[in-house]
């Protein structure tokens, strides 16, 4: 059965009825936290997207932006959704300028299909794995983790452009397409990490780098985390330039290595760094890692390279990304995922603290689930598979666990944000952790952009 | 409130000797390193704390007179020039480096603090460590001053520019409230206010506490000076180093006229057949860097280099870094005064760029010595002209406008490092579309609804500055 909202003619007129989809079991695909919309609608032009978001605020009906669903996950479970607004037909590359190493494309346009495309002239964003389904939209609008960040930067240091829609029905550039820029305020930091609360991201300029020759990893078994994290904070201390430190506890590892962690002694934690560049320096600080980690008692150490790397980062993201428990078209997990997937911040000096205290708190509440921390960034991921939950929500002292490593890592100056749990556990937790000193301003800021509060209602910072 | 309460309320908060109100003093207030001055100012207040700076926001708003802060003032876009006369807040007594966090690659210092200072400092620390930023005003200019204008250098082909390595502030807002943006962490949730912070010329808040990104220096630099027949030689070099996958540190662009300019006065010995200089610098690891130099010599011989200088020591590096860096003072030889354009093109546009700046310049009788941040398509014309002379004042003027107008035309921008200020806030409009502009300009009235903080900067304004005199 399909229950027509009478607005729907109105959203029809604006788009063409083949691109709007009211059939109820379409729309539970694109549930947001279990909240069903009355449409999805799939904009073909920047244009469409404005006149949407005009129309919707005129009505002030709830709009929910989204690209290929893999950060659906995050936020609160929005206040209201009538609409979810897929930017999936905005993938146009208006310019790839590769003499200059930039590229400018539609929102929508999914990571995996522009690396093919930069790959082609042997070049690459650096912000993901190459098969990643998020779109850039969906990139910029979460702030999404980029595993080589300590080498490359993150997705702040590669935008360089961006065209917004607003609810005003406005649509703005800012930036530009060149590296060095700044005529007036950098807007597009304004719009980094907004999860679709200030306005919806149809267009985005980044610059690119020249692939490096050689890229491996570099995988050593060690007999527990300790001695990982010895072995990171010296090779920290050198000027070896790695792109990404991995530390896994023996859960993660197992999973992550299976053909290794079947042939070592329980209990053993897994280091992977990643080195990228010419194949001198890569064969150096391969060298060097090696013997850092030997002198830690690594009892294996091998390098990943090609389709066995290629492999390793499927794992690394399938896990970090718990999927949902049925199929769906958003990729990766979906708004009632089994799972649960927190992001703590710390300092990268912390990060084996924060590690240890998960493995002892979560150890005999939850035995599966995988902690993975990045200790170049300062970033530790606690992943609890569904198996972990008896039901969609969590028992108290699994609560009182996780509510107990949010306050480690927010006393020392971190952040606790969860990135995708069922609608259940999210009323359980603290989806974003404590209001930050500048709430204020982010609130004012809100409510200039979207002052009907239209875009993405409740999911953001403080209810926003 | 009149003046003179006014002064005696920043008294009564920073004590007698941090507040300058002569008018002698405060006029030396009304400049900065651009061709611009301001109006009288009130006073000129000196805090030491974040909440000192609170406590005067909080007064100037009681006053409803406008404030700008100040670091250095060696700016050269008169973003700190206080046209609206009020009050100046200098920053130089806030230049405490509060903590170096060699773990986590963080320093958290004040605003005051000269950025050389900084590098120096760290170089010491455990196996040698920098903060990259290196805007040619380093030696002066203040990490504070660096965050307004988002400020750039040699090196921000390869390390980015002030906002790159910017990962938290503090910021008394122009309610006079003190707020954290971003921190020691990296990637706080919520829209990356940090990021909006820095560039915003003050024109947002004073920011009082910096936390910077810092690096370990690396194993090997390597640099050299390739001197080339052409600009476009030069510049095409640039592009196929790029091309072959390599990224260097730095590549700084010098062409004839500026290049006669420096061996007029330090004696470099450039040869006559050389049309434009190259400093090609590399870092990173000492493995690969030798096939990585070999390449880069391939390409410069690939493109008719004259002759390539290798400096074997950091003496015979800063030897031959000091062609570039001693530019802007040798100009100073030619004419009382130099205006200096910061355009910025798509790297590849950047030889018809010079070629037509060169134009440009001809059509309104004035000579130009180009330099450009190559690797990054970043031109910095230098316009010597007499600031007593109206005539030349005006011509100077609309030749830099149609320089920038050119550099928008071919896909680039009007700042690339220095900002936009009181100079080129109607060349906004090149870039930016009324829309835009008029979204931009909601961020300026959520956080600044008064108009008092840094007013009238940035944004169009049919108010022409006020030249120097």
């Amino acid at each position: 059965m399909t229950i027509r909202p009478v607005w729907l003619a109105s959203l029809e007129t604006l788009v063409g009825a083949h691109l709007c989809e009211t059939h109820t079991r379409r729309l539970q695909e694109y549930a947001v936290d279990g909240l069903i919309p009355s449409a999805v609608v799939w904009p073909e032009t920047v244009e469409q997207v404005a006149a949407v978001l005009q129309w919707a605020q005129d009505e002030k009906l709830a709009v929910v932006p989204c690209g290929s669903g893999t950060k659906i996950g995050l936020g609160n479970i929005p206040k209201r959704l009538d609409i979810v607004l897929s930017t999936h037909r905005l993938t146009q590359v208006s310019e790839y300028d590769v003499a200059n190493f930039t590229i400018t494309a539609g929102g929508g346009m999914a990571f995996a299909q522009l690396t093919q495309l930069t790959a082609a002239h042997m070049q690459m964003l650096p912000l993901q794995y190459p098969f990643s389904t998020a779109t850039l939209g969906g990139l910029i609008a979460a702030n999404a983790y980029t595993p080589k960040r300590l080498r490359y930067g993150g997705v702040r240091d590669f935008l360089l452009g961006l065209r917004i829609a607003l609810p005003s029905g406005e649509i703005a550039h800012f930036g530009g397409r060149v590296v060095k820029n700044v005529a007036g305020y950098d807007m597009c930091k304004l719009f980094l990490g907004s999860l679709g609360a200030l306005g919806i991201i149809v267009e985005a300029t980044f610059k690119l780098y020249a692939l490096p020759e050689r890229d491996d990893t570099l995988m050593a078994v060690l007999p527990s985390l300790e001695p990982g994290a010895a072995a990171v904070a010296q090779l920290m201390a050198t000027q070896l330039l790695p792109s990404q430190i991995l530390l896994l506890d023996p859960i993660a590892a197992q999973a992550m290595a299976p053909e290794i962690a079947t042939q070592a002694v329980a209990g053993t934690a897994l280091l992977l760094v990643n080195c990228e560049g010419m194949d001198e320096a890569v064969e150096r600080q391969l060298t060097d890692v090696a013997r850092i980690c030997q002198g830690h008692g690594a009892s294996t150490v091998q390098v990943l390279s090609g389709e066995t790397q290629l492999q390793l980062r499927a794992r690394l993201e399938a896990v970090t990304l718990s999927p949902p428990p049925e199929p769906s078209p958003l990729e990766g997990e979906g708004s009632g995922g089994g799972g649960i997937v927190v992001r703590l911040g710390t300092l990268p000096s912390r990060v084996y603290t924060v590690m240890e205290a998960a493995v002892q708190a979560l150890k005999p509440l939850a035995s599966g689930a995988m902690i993975i921390g990045d200790c170049g960034v300062g970033l530790v991921k606690l992943c609890l598979g569904p198996e972990d939950l008896a039901t969609g929500a969590i028992d108290v002292p699994l609560l009182g666990a996780l509510r107990d490593l949010a306050g480690l890592v927010v006393g020392h100056g971190g952040y606790a944000v969860v990135e995708s749990a069922s609608p259940e556990a999210k009323t359980q937790l603290e989806v974003w952790g404590p209001l930050a000193s500048n709430f204020a301003l982010l609130k004012a800021l809100k409510r200039k952009f979207d002052p009907e509060g239209i875009l993405s209602p409740g999911r953001f910072i403080g209810g926003l | 409130m009149d003046r003179q309460e006014c002064i005696a309320r920043l008294r009564g908060i920073l004590g007698p000797r941090d507040v300058v109100s002569s008018r002698a003093d405060c006029a030396t207030y009304g400049y900065d390193a651009s061709v611009f001055q301001g109006e009288e100012i009130v006073a000129v207040a000196f805090p030491e704390s974040a909440a000192e700076v609170a406590q005067i926001v909080r007064l100037a708003r009681e006053a409803k007179i406008p404030y700008v802060a100040r670091g250095s003032g060696t700016g050269i876009s008169g973003g700190a020039i206080p046209t609206q006369g009020g009050l100046v807040i200098e920053l130089a007594n806030m230049n405490r480096v509060l903590e170096i966090d060699l773990a986590n690659q963080c320093a958290v210092v004040e605003p005051g603090v000269i950025n050389q200072d900084l590098k120096e400092l760290l170089a010491d620390q455990g196996y040698g460590h920098t903060y990259v930023p290196d805007p040619g005003s380093q030696v002066v200019s203040t990490i504070g001053g660096n965050v307004a204008t988002n400020a750039g250098g040699m090196h921000c082909l390869k390390y980015g520019v002030t906002t790159n390595h910017v990962i938290g502030l503090e910021v008394v807002l122009p309610d006079g409230e003190i707020v954290t943006v971003g921190g020691k962490v990296l990637d706080q949730p919520g829209c990356d206010l940090t990021g909006l912070f820095v560039g915003s010329e003050g024109t947002l808040g004073i920011v009082t506490k910096i936390i910077v990104r810092i690096v370990r220096l690396p194993e090997v630099v390597r640099t050299q000076l390739a001197l080339f027949p052409s600009v476009d030689a030069a510049a095409n070099a640039v592009s196929a180093i790029m091309t072959a996958g390599i990224l260097p540190a730095a590549l700084e662009l010098l062409d004839r006229a500026c290049m006669e300019v420096v061996d007029q006065a330090i004696r470099i010995g450039f040869p006559e057949s050389a049309g434009a200089a190259l400093i090609i610098e590399l870092d990173g690891l000492k493995d690969g860097m030798p096939r990585a130099i070999d390449r880069v010599v391939d390409i410069c011989k690939q493109h008719a280099v004259v002759e390539i200088r290798t400096a074997h020591s950091a003496e015979e590096a800063a030897h031959l870094w000091l062609s570039r860096r001693a530019a802007y003072g040798a100009l100073a030889r030619l004419a009382p005064t130099c205006y200096i354009v910061d355009g910025c093109v798509p790297r590849t546009k950047l030889p018809e760029a010079l070629i037509r700046t060169i134009a440009i310049g001809a059509g309104y009788g004035l000579t130009i010595a180009n330099m450009a941040h190559a690797g990054d398509g970043n031109l910095h014309p230098a316009i010597p002209f007499d600031i007593n002379d109206p005539d030349a004042c005006q011509r100077v003027m609309a030749c830099g406008r149609d320089i920038l107008r050119m550099c928008a035309d071919l896909g680039g921008t009007i700042t690339g490092e220095h900002g936009v200020g009181i100079e080129k806030q109607n060349e906004m409009s090149f870039v930016f579309s009324p829309t835009d502009l008029a979204v931009m300009q909601r961020v300026k009235q959520v956080i600044d609804p008064d108009h008092l903080c840094n007013p009238g900067k940035i944004f169009p304004s049919p108010t022409q500055p006020k030249f120097l005199s």
